[in-house]
Formats: structure tokens, sequence, C-alpha cells
């Protein structure tokens, strides 16, 4: 970690409350502003959209620009932008108190070295131009208005710079301090020698020493007051000749910002291992939720379209719908003439009243009802389609909002569900692609009429069976009578002989029988009985025969129009429904993958934000331990990595499951209340994983760790904390009370010793640590304490001599000092 | 006493005789002769009645004079038996006793006391003999009228066949035209009431004198058959005395009257005429030379055309890649392509079914619509997947349409297709309600309602799988840019509509469709550049569409030897040597009048038949398949290609070989159904039905 990064987060906590200007010549002047301020010295980022990017102030609010360095031309046009910006009404409202009437106190702060020859020539010109001509540029504002504007040259002036040149920037330091009102500094000019009377100051030292400085100065927020840094800075109403000044500061810097991003960085792995690790789901939960995931056919028939399936069930049949008309097949009487039948009652006007019946029939259904039919089919299947992919929507986003878990959970359960949906997406395509869509079935009214016209053809006409019935029968009557005749005598033969028709048989039984009329009677008993049944039957049988054909014939025209007609449409509808099966099916199978997609996408996105948040934190960890044991003896941390464990132990909350509850709803919920503001589904919201990002994660552990980051390490409960604080200010004390010096060589002769403060710049809460410490180690002093400091996460040492004129300045040509070298 | 007389009772005293000492043979015998005479009799009168009158049935004539015998035998039973109980002599007796004194015949008969009686093998063949006798008087004496029965007839069924047929055309017209059915009834009259008429119907006939009723003859027959076994069971009896001989001869003919009667051949059932099944002319086509001549002297020297297209048979494809076979045969049936898929369009499929985009450049008649429309059917019903169909114009949308619907409702597929049409017109579809599945556009429609509204539509564009763009050659220019824009719109908003799922590892989600003339280069890189998606391009080098062998003349534009333009000199003379012919684009320079001139030559020549002119794209696909002859403009730019462009004009009337199925080399797979066996099949469209002299295209 370097002192760069360590006080470009430590900036963020607290910020000038004027307009500044900073501008670092050289390489040192770099240097410091980098260590100190390196947020604000960030490039500008180039616009995603082509417009002209924000200046950095207006887009943080900040009151503080870090002027590039270069020609002089170009830091006065850069700073005139600047403070442009910086002076415009939204940023003046914005950044000063409702109470505030006074006009905005602009400070320039120039950092150079003077060793450099560039910055040594540059740095009294670049200050003088500035305050010359920001004041003739804002002359409103900085000249005759309520603002003010003050250029802080702080330089330093190392052993190895020239003599001349560096007392000639004196000089001209001198001059610019000393000239008109609009065209002076208005600020002290710093100079910083890199040996104090007791220690030399290596470069890297007085670069801390500098940044600590301008945290003092711009950060403490004690810039007004008269008892606080004001002094430090302005020079007005003072002899402008004893415009020079010197300083050493020792800082403490808590890294408050790195502690408290630790900590939530920490919470967050935690959080995210919550999310990412767990029980899965048992077999029957998944079973169990699979079913509500998977779509049910028989639901989705009933839905689309479903015979039977209407508020009145019968209403919704097919065959009602449909309306099939009633064929009426005359009946037919035992008295009717076949001509009668045939040619009247089933004759050709009757057969084509049936077809015009049919025809009109099946022209109804396929101009209107059927496609009134389809139509709703269509209607539904969109609806249906809309409804499923909404229900899947709703329901993993409710699956996954259930938990931290929800995420993987919803991966089971949606695999299974996909399983199940391709398995009958399968099955529906299987009878797609075999349709059993059969021909429009033939009209059985022919056939059936032909047979009626067999049968009706096959019935005799009674009157002839009654006259040839009653010949036959009177036939059959004397032959029969023959017959019993011939066979007594047959019987009785040979005696009488067969043939001797004059002989008489005797006059009993049986021969009897063929006596007078008795073999007729016997004959006309058998003929008239056998020949009325034989006809009668055949009558009987053939008028039934003509009775069942009509019966046949009405309920085939029945069976035809109710069953056979509405069954070839019922497969039509039928294969509609089914084709709008696959398609919901197959909408929905997409939208499960794509669920499984975005899914798996999620779980990495987890995977990565740990990833991502180890690497935060090692770089956290490395930060505060290089702060407590390598920052240096001018500017110093508090805590080192195992202080910060130690701290996060401290505040850690005791149920993680809870907190990455609220994480995963408080998310889901902002990302919800985006996407609606932008008119996106709001189910979907879980999809990018907001809860896996790492900055909104070190966020939330930011938000939801309270004790750290915005309470005072003086204040904070943490036994851990105030344990570190209290080491690492009494490590302060110990090493450097006693022994700050202001590094600067002067003639004894012409200083005063009333211009040397030694000034302990603390927050309030930081006073009774210092009492008790100064007490303590018994290095009290000479120190000030000056409690007012808003910046709670430094405390600085300051040793300022001020109103020093260039002839007491030892390295000043014109100086005593000077004259002796 | 005659010698006659005698000569008879010496026969019948020797019949006796022998009657005594053999009755069983004696009887027998005489009953067989008898009958055998009867028989013959019966057959040579029945014969020689038919001869008289060819219409009416002999057989009542049989019935009735069989009844009436019967009677008489009867009576004469009756009579003898009267005769017995009042002991008089009967009339045998008194018969014989007329022949010669009682004495002689007493002595003849071998009877020396007593009631003369004959003895009973002898007097059942006399009785059969002479009733038979007077059935045959009965039945030509009937017979005499025989010719005058036809008049019973009181409707002929001729006449109530044709009354019948118009009645059914009648109700014929009115179904078909929705008019009021005919009100009165066809009804058959039976036969007259008289005498005649009522014995015919009797009988067994109704309306006609000729047939006789099945009904009749179903419980005749059987009441015959048992009487007439009666008979045959009663002989011995009768043969033995105990019956009265004229009792059985009686009942003997009538059997024999009844069953002759029965032997009328019934009427048939009663059928519906069906129209006679009509054969398709086989077209014989007249030659071409006296036409060639005529335009020669009126237009001047003819030139042959560059390259004429050699005659090659239909290259069917074995099978496809695409999955739902039997879905694809009825399709294909359903489409006229029952013979299968030709080569570069089962080439087509796979592609298709591999999900690439496919571009079809084959020449003109080669079947690129027809597989437009099987696929576009295929993605609707079995893929269920949504179906643009992007149209160069409105009208061409308009026309694509209305093929479709009428193939769908053909197919009874159009409850299962939802079609709707926005193009010329905004609004024709509430995507709201719901969203069709195969939408009919044309660039402005697709950028002002899908491109516009994809919110509405998003449901429909979520599912679009297919998008069909024919005539991709007339995209050129800025309507080419504006195309390649609104494609390009259109598949971010299909994909913004569609599952954001990882990318397929092969073939598209949306696939594009599209054919194009093969006039020009590289159309493969062109259909790239405006669709934005590789294409899998089938061009003229696959293709299985059958040619037919024609002959190509070029002719000039312009000549002085006519006035009339040299087209409608060579429509008219096509027309007029009896050719079918049509005329092709030319728009801006023929008029109607000028199709209405060329008519005149056709009539000029004794021909009528028609020509037509063509100058939109509508209805022309039909005619270039069915003309004989097309007179078409062809401009310098398109005469290397001209070859090309007619290869398959008239395929359906020229000389084309039998279709084969494609041989494919070693390597080579059309569709993943390879062929089982080389098999020739003929498609019936591709049958020529009569050699022809080929397709004539002129310029």
């Amino acid at each position: 970690m370097t002192d760069v990064e360590r006080t470009s987060d430590a900036m963020s906590a607290a910020l000038p409350e004027h307009p500044t200007l900073l501008v670092g010549l050289g390489e040192f002047g770099r240097d410091v502003v980098r260590l100190a301020f390196a947020g604000a010295e960030k490039k500008e980022p180039e616009s995603t959209h082509g417009a002209k990017a924000e200046p950095y102030a207006a887009r943080t609010n900040s009151n503080l620009v870090v002027v590039p360095d270069g020609e002089p031309d170009a830091i006065l046009q850069g700073a005139k932008q600047a403070l442009t910006t910086l002076l415009d009404l939204s940023h003046f409202v914005v950044s000063t108190h409702a109470t505030d009437q006074r006009g905005p106190r602009c400070d320039v702060v120039v950092v150079a070295d003077l060793s450099d020859p560039v910055a040594c020539e540059r740095a009294p010109i670049v200050s003088a131009r500035l305050a010359a001509d920001l004041r003739r540029e804002f002359r409103t504002i900085l000249g005759t208005g309520d603002g003010a504007l003050a250029v802080v040259p702080i330089l330093a002036v190392p052993r190895r710079t020239s003599a001349a040149a560096a007392t000639k920037a004196f000089a001209l330091f001198e001059k610019a301090s000393a000239g008109k009102s609009l065209e002076r500094l208005g600020g002290r000019v710093y100079i910083v020698e890199d040996q104090s009377g007791k220690y030399l100051l290596s470069r890297a030292e007085m670069v801390r020493t500098f940044a600590a400085f301008l945290h003092l100065l711009l950060l403490s927020r004690l810039r007004d007051r008269e008892e606080g840094t004001r002094p430090l800075v302005e020079a007005e109403s003072r002899d402008p000749s004893h415009c020079f000044a010197t300083f050493s500061c020792a800082t403490l810097l808590f890294d408050n910002h790195s502690l408290a991003r630790k900590c939530a960085a920490r919470l967050a792995t935690e959080i995210l291992g919550v999310f990412r690790t767990g029980n899965a789901p048992t077999i029957e939960e998944i079973g169990a939720e699979a079913d509500r995931l998977t779509l049910s056919r028989a639901d989705l028939e009933v839905e689309l379209w479903k015979e039977g399936s209407g508020p009145g069930r019968d209403a919704s049949l097919l065959s009602k719908h449909l309306d099939p008309p009633k064929i009426v097949v005359p009946s037919v009487e035992e008295d009717d003439g076949p001509e009668d039948i045939v040619e009247r009652k089933f004759g050709p006007l009757w057969r084509a009243g049936v077809i015009h019946s049919l025809k009109a029939f099946r022209n109804d259904v396929e101009r209107f009802k059927m496609d009134r039919l389809a139509a709703e089919i269509e209607h539904r299947g969109k609806a249906c389609l809309e409804r499923v992919t909404n229900d899947l929507a709703s329901r993993t986003d409710a699956i996954v909002a259930a938990g931290p878990r929800g995420h993987a959970r919803a991966i089971d359960f949606l695999r299974e569900a996909l399983s199940r949906t391709k398995g009958d997406l399968s099955a529906i395509g299987a009878a797609i692609e075999a349709p059993s869509l059969s021909n429009f079935p033939a009209s059985p009214l022919d056939q059936k009429l032909e047979a009626l016209q067999s049968a009706v053809f096959a019935r005799p006409r009674p009157l002839r069976m009654r006259v040839f019935g009653l010949i036959a029968a009177a036939v059959s009557t004397l032959l029969i009578a023959g017959l019993v005749r011939g066979a007594l005598r047959f019987l009785a033969a040979p005696d009488p002989d067969f043939f001797d028709t004059a002989a008489v048989l005797p006059d009993e039984f049986p021969w009897i029988l063929g006596k007078g009329i008795t073999p007729f009677l016997i004959g006309a008993a058998f003929a008239s009985t056998s020949t009325f049944y034989r006809l009668y039957k055949h009558r009987k049988r053939h008028h039934n025969w003509v009775l069942e054909a009509q019966a046949d014939l009405d309920q085939a025209m029945v069976r035809y129009v109710t069953q056979d007609m509405v069954r070839y449409f019922y497969e039509r509808l039928d294969f509609a429904r089914l084709l709008w099966l696959q398609r919901i099916y197959r909408a929905y199978k997409e939208r499960l993958e794509e669920a499984l997609y975005r899914l798996e996408g999620v779980r990495a996105a987890l995977a990565r934000s740990e990833h991502a948040l180890a690497q935060e934190e090692r770089r956290l960890d490395e930060r505060l331990d290089e702060a407590k044991s390598g920052g240096g003896v001018l500017l110093r941390g508090v805590v080192a990595k195992a202080d910060a464990m130690s701290v996060y132990n401290d505040v850690r909350p005791p149920e993680l499951t809870a907190v990455a509850a609220r994480l995963l709803r408080d998310s889901l919920k902002e990302e919800r209340d985006l996407r609606a503001k932008d008119g996106l589904d709001t189910f979907s919201a879980w999809s990018v994983a907001p809860f896996a990002d790492p900055a909104r994660l070190v966020n939330f552990g930011l938000r939801e760790l309270t004790t750290t980051g915005s309470l005072s390490p003086f204040e904070h409960p943490s036994a851990a904390l105030a344990a570190a604080v209290h080491d690492a200010v009494r490590t302060l004390l110990r090493d450097v009370a006693l022994k700050l010096a202001a590094p600067l060589e002067t003639v004894a002769v012409r200083t005063t010793a009333e211009h040397i403060r030694r000034l302990a710049i603390i927050p309030p809460a930081a006073r009774p640590l210092f009492d008790t410490l100064f007490a303590s180690e018994n290095v009290r002093g000479a120190w000030e304490m000056l409690d007012a400091s808003d910046d709670q996460n430094r405390v600085h040492l300051l040793v300022v001599q001020t109103d020093l004129d260039r002839g007491s300045l030892a390295r000043s040509g014109d100086g005593a000092g000077g004259e002796n070298h | 006493m005659s010698r006659a007389a005698l000569f008879l009772l010496s026969l019948l005293g020797a019949w006796a005789a022998a009657a005594r000492r053999h009755p069983i043979w004696t009887a027998g015998i005489g009953v067989f002769i008898v009958l055998l005479l009867l028989l013959a009799a019966g057959r040579a009168v029945q014969t020689w009645l038919e001869q008289r009158a060819s219409r009416v049935a002999t057989g009542p004539i049989f019935a009735l004079s069989g009844i009436a015998t019967l009677a008489l035998a009867l009576l004469t039973a009756l009579i003898d038996g009267i005769l017995a109980l009042s002991g008089e002599a009967q009339l045998g007796e008194r018969f014989v006793r007329l022949l010669a004194r009682e004495d002689v015949v007493r002595a003849t008969l071998n009877v020396p006391d007593g009631r003369i009686v004959l003895p009973a093998p002898l007097s059942l063949p006399l009785s059969v003999a002479l009733f038979a006798i007077v059935y045959t008087i009965l039945v030509l004496w009937v017979g005499r009228t025989l010719a005058e029965m036809v008049s019973l007839e009181q409707k002929p069924d001729d006449i109530l066949a044709k009354e019948r047929a118009a009645h059914q055309k009648a109700i014929a017209d009115a179904l078909k035209e929705g008019r009021q059915m005919p009100q009165t009834e066809v009804v058959s009259l039976p036969l007259n009431d008289d005498l005649f008429g009522r014995t015919y119907k009797l009988l067994g006939h109704w309306t006609s004198v000729e047939l006789v009723e099945e009904r009749f003859v179903r419980w005749q027959k059987p009441l015959v058959f048992g009487v007439g076994t009666l008979l045959f069971l009663s002989l011995y009896a009768a043969a033995g005395g105990h019956m009265h001989p004229a009792i059985w001869a009686g009942a003997l003919l009538l059997v024999d009257g009844l069953q002759k009667n029965l032997k009328t051949p019934p009427k048939p059932p009663e059928k519906e005429e069906q129209p006679a099944e009509q054969k398709a002319a086989a077209i014989d086509l007249p030659s071409v030379r006296p036409m060639i001549e005529a335009v020669h002297k009126s237009a001047g020297p003819l030139a042959v055309a560059p390259a004429e297209p050699i005659a090659a048979p239909a290259q069917i494809s074995p099978g496809t890649a695409l999955a739902a076979k039997r879905v694809l045969e009825d399709m294909l049936r359903e489409l006229g392509m029952a013979g299968g898929l030709y080569v570069h369009q089962g080439l087509a499929c796979d592609a298709f079914a591999e999900r690439r985009n496919v571009l079809l450049t084959t020449p003109p008649q080669s079947g690129k619509r027809t597989l437009l429309d099987l696929l576009v059917f295929y993605t609707l019903l079995v893929d269920s997947e949504t179906v643009l169909y992007l149209a160069p114009d409105e009208a061409e949308a308009a026309r694509a349409e209305e093929r479709f619907a009428e193939r769908a409702e053909a197919a009874k597929w159009q409850w299962n297709i939802f079609a709707a049409r926005i193009a010329g017109k905004s609004g024709a579809v509430d995507p709201g309600r719901a969203q069709p599945g195969l939408v009919f556009a044309d660039p402005e429609a697709l950028h002002r309602d899908l491109c516009g509204h994809q919110d509405d539509w998003k449901a429909y564009l979520g599912t679009l799988g297919l998008v069909v763009v024919p005539d991709l050659d007339r995209y050129h220019g800025a309507r080419g840019a504006h195309l390649a824009h609104l494609v390009r719109r259109l598949r971010r908003a299909a994909a913004r509509s569609s599952p954001d799922l990882p990318p397929r590892a092969s073939g598209e989600r949306l696939r594009f469709l599209a054919t194009a003339s093969p006039l020009f280069r590289d159309l493969g890189k062109f259909a790239e550049r405006l669709i934005g998606r590789p294409f899998h391009v089938l061009g003229p080098e696959v293709d299985g569409a059958p040619r037919p062998d024609a002959f190509s003349y070029l002719l000039p534009a312009r000549t002085a030897a006519s006035d009339l333009h040299p087209a409608v000199v060579a429509l008219g003379e096509a027309l007029g040597v009896g050719l079918s012919a049509e005329l092709f684009g030319y728009d801006d320079v023929l008029a109607a009048t000028d199709v209405t001139r060329a008519n005149e030559i056709m009539i000029g020549r004794g021909v009528a038949t028609r020509g037509r002119s063509f100058t939109d794209a509508g209805g022309s696909s039909k005619a270039l398949a069915d003309a004989q002859v097309v007179v078409a403009r062809a401009s310098a730019a398109r005469f290397p290609a001209l070859s090309l462009l007619v290869s398959h004009v008239g395929y359906r009337v020229g000389r084309v070989p039998k279709a084969k199925r494609a041989a494919l080399g070693k390597g080579e797979s059309v569709g993943a159904g390879a062929a089982r066996k080389e098999e020739e099949i003929e498609p019936k469209e591709l049958q020529p039905e009569a050699p022809a002299d080929g397709t004539l295209t002129m310029e």
C-alpha cells in the first residue's frame, strides 16, 4: 500500500469548507497532492454517451479541485475553469450552509519544491498570476464582492536548493504579497526546509508533513476560525513583508474508511458464504416444488378449450355448441306401400332436404362456429402463454427471494421442472407429428337409404299373399288329403291291393281317417296353418326389416350429425389446441432454460463476488498493516489488520442468516424499484444478482455495521479499537511531542518568539485522551490544545512559525543569514 | 263307331291291361312322358309368345292359365264326386262309352261288370295330358293379346327414369345454387286398374308388364316349391287312384304356371344414375410448323435460341431430414406433390431442418413457391413457430394471403392457421387479444407495425421462427438498404422478445427462407448482406424439376411486313393452329385490344380457343405451366439466360421423361431418409397425356 492510497480514501472522510484549488508544481508538488488528495486528482472518466463529462467537483460536490501541473498559462486556465465550477450557483448552494451569508473564501494552495529549478521559477509566477488573474476574472466575487481569495504557496526548500534561485523566489513572493489589493497573494508563504533545529527530514517525511499540513488546513474545518487555522492561511491586514511562515506537522491518521471497508468486506464475505453454502433441497421438496412449476397438460387443455369444461357443462359441449340439425326420418307404417315409402316419405325431395340440412350445417360450422372456436382458442392460447410465463417468472422470483439459498434451490427445482416439461413437450410433438385427423366423414344417408329401399322392395304386398295363400292352401289341402288316403291304402296293402280303388277299407281307426271328408279336414288343417304361418312370418320379417332399416337410417343420421361430423370438427379443434399446447410448452421450456441460465449466472456472480471481496480484504489488510507499521513518523496510522479483525469481531452481527436475508430483500427491492421506474420486468430483478454486487455488498456491510465508519475512534464502543487508538496516540506523543520543531533556519535577531505556536489540533472527543496522555507521558510542554476539529479521524501536532519577513530567512540573500552565507 | 274311336279304345284297353299288370311302371312312364311333352310344349309356346312381344312378360299368362286349369280340374273332380255319390256314371265312363258300345268297351277294357273305371295308372297321365292341352290352349288364347299388354303401363320405366333424372338434376341445382327445392315429386304409377292390369299386378307386376317384383318372387317361390313338393309326394296317391287325377293334374299345371311366372326376370333395384366419369381427353397437339411458317412470313427470319433445353425427368428427392414424416406426407398430398419433392426442394428441406437460412435461386416453374408454402405450413403446424411472409409489396402480400387461405381451407387447416395481413392496412390485427401465427407484410408494414409496436407483438415476435422473403432480387438499391435495416431491427426485436438463452451450437433461432430469380451473380452474398446472416444457397445446379422438350425462337421486336406487333401475330397464329397460347410481359407495348386482335386472327382460321395476356404475377404461374405456346419479351440482357428461364415452362403439357429418384453419388445424401431402392415413380402431374410439339418461346 502506498501513502497515496491511504490518504485518498481518508480524504473522503472530510472535505474543505470553501472552494479550494490545489496546484502541485513539479514532482514534489505532485507527490504531495497525490498523497494528500489522490481522489481529487483522478482522471475525468470518459463519457459513455459522448457528452462532455462534468467536472469532478461538480459531480462530487467537493470544494477541492486539483489543478494539473504544467505551463503557467495552462495552470491558470485550469484554475479558472475549476473555479468557475466551484463558484457556480448550484455548487455554491449545495456546498454552503443555509445560514452562511458570506461569500466564498477561495483558497489556492501552491505546493512546490524550490530545489526543482523549473518549479522554483514557476512557483512565484504561478502564485502571483493566480492571485491577480483569478481576482480579475471573478472580480465581482473575489475583488469587490463578499468573497475572498488567498493564494498560499507551501514551499519546500531542501538544502540542495540554489541559494540564488531561492532568494529570487522569496523576493518574488514577497513582491507578490505586497502588491495591489487585487493582485497580492492574500495568503501566507510557507517555507519548509529539510532540517530543523533537531533533526533532518527525508524527502518522504517532507511529503508526509506537507500532506498532513494540507489535511490540517483544509479538512479540519477550522478555516474560518480566528483561533483555528485562519491565521495560518490568510495574511490580510498584516504586514505584507512579513508574509513568510514555516510549519512542522505530525498527524495520526485513523483510517476509518479502510477499517470500515475491511469490516464490511468481511461481513459481505460471510454473507456470501450464507448465499453460497447450505443444504440442498430434499428429493421430496424438489418433487413437490417441481409439481407446482410443471405445467399440467390437462389443466392447460381445459384452459384452452375443453368440451364440457364451461360453466354450464351441457352448453359447452361441442355437440351442443355446434347445434347439429335434427334430421326428421319419417316413420313407416304397416300399410304403407313401397311406393309411398320410397317415393314419398324417403323420396328424392326428402333426401335433398337432408343433404341441404347437412350442407347448411357444415357451412355454418365451417364458416362461423369453427372460426369462432378457433379464434377463441387463439385468444386463450395467447393469454395462457402469457400467464404461464408470468407465473413461472413470479414463482422463480418468489423462490429466489425466499431466502439466501433461494437461487440454489431454484436451480434444483427448475431442472426437475425442465426435465418434466421436456418429456411432456416430446409427447405433444409426437402427437402433432402423427395427427389423427381423419377426412370429413362420408354421409351414411345414401347407404342407409339404399338399405331402406332394399328392405322396402323386399316387403311383400298383402293382397297377393292372401290370394295366393288361399290358392296354395286349397291345393295343398287336396294334395294332403290324397297323400293321407294314399298313405292309408299303402299301409293297408296288400289287403286290399293298393291299386284296387274299388276295395273299401274297414270302418275302424286308423282306416277311418281316409274316409269321407276326414282327409280333407286333415289337409285343410295342415295346409292352412302352415301356409298362413309361412306367409305371415315372411311378411312380418320383411316389415321388421323395413322398420330396422328405417331406425338404422334414423340412428345413422343422428350419429352422423351429432358424432361423426362433430368428431371431425373436434379433431380439428383438438389439433389447434395441440399446436397451442406445443407453443406454450416450448415457450415454457425456453423460459425454464432461460431462468436456469440466469440462475447459473447468479451462482457464478456470487463466486466472482466472493473472489473480489477476498481481494478487497487482502488489499485493505495490507493497507492497514502498512499504515500502522510502515507509514513514517509524521503521518501514521492507528489500526493494523489484527486490530481490524478484533474490531470486526466486536461489531459483527450475531446472526448472519437474518442479515443475508435482509440483504437479499433490500437488494431485490431496490433493483425492482429501479426496474419499475425504467418500465422493465420486475420479476427478473434477481437475474442481475444485485445481492452479489461487491460494491453493493460492501455498502450493505457498511450500513449494517453501524458502529464502524461514522463514529469517532475516540468514542467507538469497540474495546479493541479503543485500545488501538490509545496505543497509537501514546506512541505519537512519545515520539514527537517534545521533538517537533520548525524546519526553517531563521535569523534569530529578527524573529519574535510570539510567532511560534505549538498546537495539538484534535476532535473534541479526543480531548480526554490527550489530556490523560499528555499528563501520563509528561510531554505536555507548550502544546496548545485546539479540540475543535471536525475531522474525527485525524489528530495533528503542529509547530508553526509565522510573520517572518524575507530578511529573517537565513537562506534569503537579503537576510542576515544570507548575509552570513 | 269310327275306326279312330275303336283304335283309341283298343289303345286304352292295351294301356289298361299294362296298368293292371305293371301299375307303377305304367303310371311312372306315363306321367313322365306327359310331363316331357308338357314342358316341351310350354317352352315352345313361351318362346313363341315372347317373340310376339318383347317387353311383356309371359309368366303371368301361364300363371293365369294354370289357375284357370286348376279351377277346371277342381270342377271336374267335383262333378265326378257328385256323380259317384249319386251312383251315376262318372265323366271317364261316359267318355269311353262315347267311343263304342258298352259291351265292346267292357271287353276291351276288361271290365266285365260294374262301373267302367279306368285304372288309375292310366287315368293320371291321361288327365294330365288332357288338362295340359286345355292349359296350353288357354295360354295361346290369352297370348294373342300379349302385345296389347304394354298399354297397361301408365308410366313406363324409361319415362320414369327420365323424369327422375330431371328431378335429381333440379334438386342438385337447387342445392348447389341455394334455390328452393322443386315441390313436385316424381312418383311411379302402377299398371292400369282393369282386369289384366289387376291380374298382372296380382301376379307380381306393378308398374311394368315386363319385370316381376323382387318382393313377389321372394315369398312366391317357396310357396310354389311347397306345393310342388306336396304334388310330388302325392304322386303315388294319384297314381294309385286315391286322389282324383284331375286334382293332381290341375295342381301340376298350377305349379307349372306359377313357376313360369317366377322365371320372369325380377325388376332390378333402382339406382341413381351415376354420371359417367369423364375421361380427360387426350391432348392432341397440332403441329407448330404452320404457325412457324406464318410467323416467319409475317415477321421475317426467325432465329433459333442459342441453347435448346434438353428434356429431362424430374429428379425426386428420396426423403428429407424433416422430422414429422406423416404430417409432411399429408402436406405434400394437399399441395399436389404426392409424387415427392424435387431434389433441390429436398435439399432446401434438409437445410431448413438444420435451422439454416436458405436461398433458392432455381429457374421459374421449379417449385419454389410450393416449397415456400410447404415450409410455412410445416413451421406453423409442426414446429409451432410463427411465420412472417415478407412480400415485396402490398399486392403480392394479398396474393400470397389468398393462396395460403385457399390451401389451408382445402386441407382443412384453416382453424389451425391464424393468418393475418398487415400489408397496406394498419390495425388489421388486434395483437392485444390474439396474435396470428402467419403474418403477411411488406417492408412498410414491417416497419410500421411489427417493429413499431414491438411490445404489442411480443408474443408473436417471441415465437417467430421463420421469415419468408420471396423475390429477394427485387430488393436492390434503396429498397435493399431499407430492407437490410428493417431485417436487423426485426432480428433485434425478435431477440428481445425471446428468452435469453445461451447461443445455439448450430442453427438459427430465426430462420430466413428466400427465393430469387437466377439472373444475377453472387445472390448468396447479396442475401447475406441484406439479411445479415449466412445463407445456404441452392441454385440451378441442383434443380430437380422436370424439363419438357421445347423449341425457342426469336423474332424481331419490329417488322415492316405487318401492321401488327410480331407478338400479336405470333399469338394469333399460335391460337390459329389450335395451341393454347399465353402472352407475357407486354404491358407497356400491347394492350388488351391487341389480344383481341390476336383472337380475331384465330377466329379467322376457324379455331375456337382463347388467348390471354398476363401483365402481372397473379395466375401467371399456372398459365406458364399449362401453356403450349408462350410469347414473351426477352431483353438483350436476359438473352444468355433465356434457356435457363424457360427450362420448365410448359412442363404440364410438354413431353417429359418419367420422374426418377435422384441417383446419389457416394457420400451424398438428400435427406435422412435414404432411397430404399432405385424405383421409378411417376408423379401425376408429370405424366404427359399426349405427345406435344413443345413449348415455343418467341421474341
